[in-house]
């Protein structure tokens, strides 16, 4: 039984690494007021660009920083467009989505050997490895913790650092006066524009790192939907965790668990099919979902940044 | 009738509570004799309730939409408008032309956006469209709030040209000296409460500004005419 | 001198024309520097998808087949967007539709007389997607929950629901591991014109126009842009709005069904794998790209379908991979979005010399 949960908290902390990553990303892009839909495309850019440069390159560092690199070129688009253009900030990460799944899908029968005829799915690359922590990783179950790849390492410092960096220094209190109130930001002194691109590029290079992490440490390699909707799946996580960095855990440790316990069931030769059963993350974002709204209209305290989705032009006012 | 106060003591709820869009706690809302309480928004227009709402950009009109379909937005359920189930673009553009000259609403072309227009032909197109639709009661909330002389005299103007046909005005205004030219009775609010009610022939700026801050009526009447009286005025 | 964007005084109308035509070509631009990082020649490439998509009759009928259920898809996308509901499910109410319609042609069959069959598949396939679509709709009005996501989550539901029927219990035993059901009765067919092009086109288009009439000239129409564009003032004004949502809602999702119950009862006669195309995806960009107006959503429809064939014919000719005519299709709404802009706004020049006249000078003395 020991093994068996060990197991469970593995695969629930791996399968959650890449969904932490995005959240935070888009926690902090929609503290600054741009709401992002367009995690999913970027999610599947960055993992293909991830995989493709770890395959030719065989550099592993080299991959993540293009993904990176891939996330904040797509944020910056989707800036550009809702900041500068004023578009629909709804349509403007649709086609964010839209394009970024189109063009993966390209590279990935673009990018791949000669010998598969361009196509990159099927092949393996050099990828994240379990690195053990010396004397932690032994402890029955929470050496799990302890026996994971490096971003998944790089994640546990990641989210106390979101945290207070929102919290606790005045570039937070900046970023989250001018997702509240863009007019008062801005008669404070402070540069809408400047802070929104800021923060809408950061997020996108956090989600960057989360699709590395499944093309190079969660699923090693690449298919068209390696993704399977976690970039929506992350926006859901950022209401479930309020806006507030530190809860991102919760909602990608619910969200892992639930991968990891489908895995288990899977692997142990259920009788239920394995489309109903892969239907379980799905259900779960719209119960999540419905409980945290209701929950959040009796509590008047939480809720979006007020200036979300809205865009700022000076002389409107 | 005038409803006097300082923005923010529960006269913008009061109108949107007869109005229908917040529902009713307690007590009873009755027009043109008829049982109204709690009843959806559409059923009190029908009873004859006109609004002019506090807010005329964000509830007042549609911006993105026409002068025209604007000032069409209370008759196009019923004919001229609608004719033969369908929305007729013909009459439509004729009643707006109508509108527009004797509203003197000053738009390029019936068919501009209106959130290209200035705030005082905005709240004229609003007024246009409540008062020819009026059934009786017109609610009007702050409507001459922001705007410049010309627009504030004729939104003036027309509650008086209404009051005078007989309908029901209920104005809310922080405006004192509005209040007293155009109503007839002012009730003065304060922290969702009823002051008291005063005729405004007899009614002084200062006495209105006393039962504003929370004094009470009979409280009011004592200092202001007993300060007139120490004063030897 | 600097530019500066200035609004408008009123929106202007020949942007509106103007904007989409030439997102199309920035798109095409784009794109070409793409082909040319990957050594195609785009011009060459662009050609082979025009011929591809367009040149011949036989061609056409197929970029007609998959404009059929662009059509549904994005008129049902337009109805939801025109309320400012993000219905992005339409993949979903498809599936849904899809699975309905199989399901009465493969069971209903031996209990209702042969004509009636194909008209219960279509109405129990467009309620099928009405009830996809009511579910978020419902979740909306009543509790306020955030539309965009389930309508997404809903579409892995209703695509995974459909994989384990056709890999599961409606797997057809003789089918040698197809993954599908048994092929539909022939009273349950979709009749062909032309090829593989069926009567569903005229279906939709007549459907395109109908909703033309319906949102320009019915009071339903102008209630639906009242609460897209102001929803308070809607309110304000006595418009239903919840009960309009809804109805809207289920309207929209009937419409994506029905995408769904045209491609098992044309094109593949029975549920099986690849019944999900991205079709419901793509009508986000047919009904953004046609500003809502259910006519242009037509002919959009068909040139997002010839994008489609034409990628076909690209990776068959030239061995470039047909996710080519996504790649365009995606590039579409970025100018498009940005253009938007100047249906409001226009740039201005200002000159330098009355705002700034020190810096002038100063550039002239140097």
């Amino acid at each position: 039984m020991i093994p068996l949960i060990t197991s469970i908290i593995a695969i629930t902390l791996s399968a959650g690494t890449s969904l932490v990553y995005a959240t935070i990303g888009e926690i902090y892009t929609e503290r600054s007021g741009i709401l992002n839909l367009g995690i999913e495309g970027m999610m599947l850019m960055s993992a293909v660009t991830a995989f493709a440069t770890a395959f030719h390159t065989g550099s592993l560092l080299l991959a993540v920083l293009m993904a990176m690199l891939v996330g904040m070129l797509l944020a910056l688009i989707h800036a550009f467009l809702s900041i500068t253009m004023h578009a629909n900030q709804v349509v403007s990460g649709l086609s964010i989505t839209l394009f970024g799944t189109g063009l993966a899908s390209f590279l990935g029968q673009r990018l791949g050997p000669e010998s598969n005829g361009f196509n990159l799915s099927g092949m393996s690359a050099v990828k994240f490895t379990r690195l053990q922590v010396e004397g932690l990783g032994d402890i029955p179950l929470l050496g799990a913790v302890f026996n994971q790849d490096p971003l998944t390492y790089i994640v546990y410092l990641l989210i106390p650092v979101a945290w207070y960096f929102m919290y606790k220094t005045k570039f937070g209190l900046n970023l989250r006066s001018v997702g509240e109130n863009p007019q008062t930001a801005d008669a404070m002194g402070l540069n809408v524009t400047k802070i929104r691109y800021l923060y809408t590029i950061f997020g996108g290079m956090l989600v960057g790192i989360g699709g590395a992490h499944l093309s190079l440490a969660y699923t090693p390699g690449w298919s068209e939907n390696i993704t399977g909707g976690r970039g929506w799946i992350v926006i859901a996580l950022v209401i479930f965790s309020m806006w507030n960095p530190s809860r991102a855990i919760l909602g990608a440790i619910l969200f892992g668990g639930i991968n990891a316990v489908q895995f288990r069931l899977q692997a142990s030769g259920t009788d239920i099919p394995s489309a109903y059963l892969n239907m379980a993350p799905y259900v779960a974002t719209i119960l999540v979902l419905v409980l945290v709204t209701v929950w959040e209209s009796h509590n008047r305290k939480v809720g979006p940044p007020a200036a979300l989705g809205t865009s700022y032009m000076r002389e409107d006012k | 009738m005038g409803i006097a106060g300082v923005a923010g003591n529960g006269q913008r709820e009061l109108t949107e509570v007869i109005t229908g869009l917040h529902p009713v706690l307690n007590g009873s809302i009755k027009i043109n004799g008829k049982d109204m309480t709690n009843r959806s928004p559409l059923a009190i227009i029908r009873s004859g309730v006109s609004h002019i709402p506090s807010d005329r950009i964000a509830m007042g009109v549609v911006g993105d939409m026409s002068v025209a379909n604007n000032l069409v937005m209370k008759g196009y359920r019923r004919a001229p408008i609608t004719h033969g189930g369908l929305l007729d673009p013909r009459r439509i553009l004729d009643f707006a032309k109508r509108m527009i000259d004797s509203f003197k609403i000053a738009t390029p072309t019936p068919a501009t956006h209106v959130k290209f227009l200035s705030g005082g032909n905005i709240q004229k197109t609003i007024l246009a469209r409540e008062i020819d639709s009026c059934g009786g009661v017109l609610v009007a909330a702050y409507p001459s709030r922001g705007l410049d002389v010309g627009a504030t005299e004729a939104v003036r103007n027309e509650m008086v040209r209404q009051r005078d046909r007989g309908s029901g005005v209920l104005l809310v205004s922080e405006d004192l000296d509005e209040l007293l030219s155009v109503a007839d009775k002012i009730v003065v609010m304060f922290e969702g409460q009823s002051m008291g009610e005063l005729n405004s022939a007899n009614a002084g700026v200062e006495m209105l500004g006393l039962m504003m801050s929370g004094v009470s009526k009979s409280k009011a009447e004592k200092e202001y005419y007993g300060s007139d009286h120490a004063t030897g005025v | 001198m600097q530019l500066v964007f200035e609004k408008r005084k009123a929106v202007s109308r020949r942007a509106i024309v103007l904007v989409p035509i030439l997102s199309f070509i920035v798109s095409l631009i784009l794109t070409g520097f793409l082909l040319m990082a990957f050594k195609a020649n785009p011009l060459r490439t662009y050609m082979a998808m025009f011929i591809g998509a367009f040149g011949s009759w036989s061609n056409f009928t197929e970029t007609l087949v998959k404009a059929t259920p662009l059509m549904f898809t994005g008129l049902g996308v337009t109805i939801a967007f025109k309320l400012r509901f993000w219905n992005i499910g339409a993949e979903g109410q498809l599936v849904f539709g899809g699975v309905a319609a199989a399901w009465v042609a493969l069971f209903w069959s031996p209990f209702l007389p042969a004509w009636s069959l194909l008209p219960m598949v279509m109405l129990v396939g467009m309620m099928a997607g009405a009830m996809w679509a009511g579910i978020p709709a419902l979740l909306k009005t009543r509790l306020n929950v955030d539309e965009t996501l389930v309508t997404l989550m809903m579409n892995y539901i209703a695509i995974l629901f459909a994989e384990g029927l056709y890999y599961g219990a409606w797997r057809d035993p003789e089918g040698y591991g197809f993954p599908g059901t048994k092929l539909f009765p022939e009273a349950a067919w979709l009749p062909r014109f032309s090829g593989r092009a069926h009567v569903g086109l005229f279906i939709a288009i007549g459907i395109g126009l109908l909703l033309w009439v319906a949102m320009n000239r019915t009071k339903w129409g102008f209630e639906l842009n009242m609460i897209g564009k102001n929803q308070k003032a809607a309110r304000c004004l006595g418009v239903n709005v919840k009960r309009n949502i809804l109805v809207a809602l289920l309207i929209s999702g009937a419409l994506s069904g029905l995408a769904g119950v045209s491609e098992v009862t044309a094109i593949s006669h029975r549920l099986q794998q690849g019944l999900t195309m991205g079709y419901g995806y793509t009508a986000i960009i047919v009904a953004w790209l046609s500003q809502l107006n259910p006519i242009a959503g037509l002919f959009v429809a068909i040139l997002m379908a010839g994008l489609l064939v034409g990628g076909d014919q690209v990776q068959m000719m030239m061995g470039l991979p047909a996710a080519m005519g996504l790649v365009l299709q995606g590039m579409i709404l970025f100018p498009m979005l940005a253009g938007s802009l100047f249906t409001e706004y226009r740039l201005k020049r200002i000159d330098p010399r009355n705002s700034r006249v020190a810096e002038s000078n100063e550039e002239l003395s140097v």
